[in-house]
């Protein structure tokens, strides 16, 4: 690994990072059942992952980098397992089967949507 | 103030990213990540240390793209039994971790 690529790995999560603080911190959507903002985070970043996946990223060195330091700082696994945790904690456990499969299906359909918008444009 | 704590968030979030590469597999990276923030979510640290370690470290420590990717090269080959198997275990196995850490670290203090 050399210094270019310690940069723009350093460069892209700098702004993976502000880009999901400032969602985090600004949208709060409540569309019938309440759709927290680290879930439209994680929405947003399995879309660009399907785009990346289209584009065969593993044998692109910069597009790799992009995937090793936007996407993995702007998806949190960790929140989204903590939200659970939080619905596990006040014993709403039908709440917290309709948030994981909310959040599986949406995150794969947004995945597939940017798989096939870059087929489809090829 | 403001810019001190973002050069507190920015850090934390480089060191997990190296973190990340260095530790380079997707599961041991959530496990991890799930121990270590039940761990520290009723342990008594200031308001601002938590917000550094849980928007800066951890969620850079962790990533969901790589778990849909994970799922993504599953499904790819076709065998759906297997991919809803992995799927239901990862997620069941990290909550319990957190709540596992959580439980850990109150009977400690």
């Amino acid at each position: 690994m050399d210094l270019s690529s310690i940069c723009i790995i350093l460069l892209s999560s700098t702004f993976g990072l502000i880009l999901r603080i400032f969602i985090q911190n600004n949208f709060k959507k409540n569309i019938g059942f309440d759709i927290q903002n680290t879930s439209i985070v994680n929405f947003i970043a399995s879309f660009f992952l399907g785009i990346l996946v289209s584009l065969n990223f593993l044998n692109n060195q910069i597009l790799l980098l992009f995937y090793i330091g936007f996407l993995g700082c702007f998806s949190t696994f960790s929140s989204f397992i903590y939200q659970l945790f939080l619905l596990f904690k006040k014993r709403k456990f039908l709440r917290l089967v309709l948030h994981y499969i909310e959040v599986i299906v949406l995150s794969f359909l947004f995945f597939y949507l940017g798989y096939f918008l870059i087929q489809y444009l090829k | 103030m403001k810019i001190k704590k973002i050069v507190y968030i920015l850090l934390a979030c480089y060191l997990g990213t190296f973190f990340r590469l260095y530790i380079d597999n997707n599961f041991i990276i959530s496990l991890l990540g799930s121990f270590f923030v039940g761990f520290i979510i009723s342990t008594k640290l200031s308001h601002l240390t938590k917000k550094i370690l849980f928007s800066g470290f951890f969620s850079c420590f962790t990533s969901f793209s790589g778990f849909i990717y994970f799922l993504y090269k599953i499904f790819h080959q076709g065998d759906l039994i297997k991919f809803f198997i992995l799927f239901n275990l990862i997620i069941i196995i990290n909550l319990f971790t957190m709540y596992f850490g959580y439980w850990i670290s109150r009977k400690m203090t």
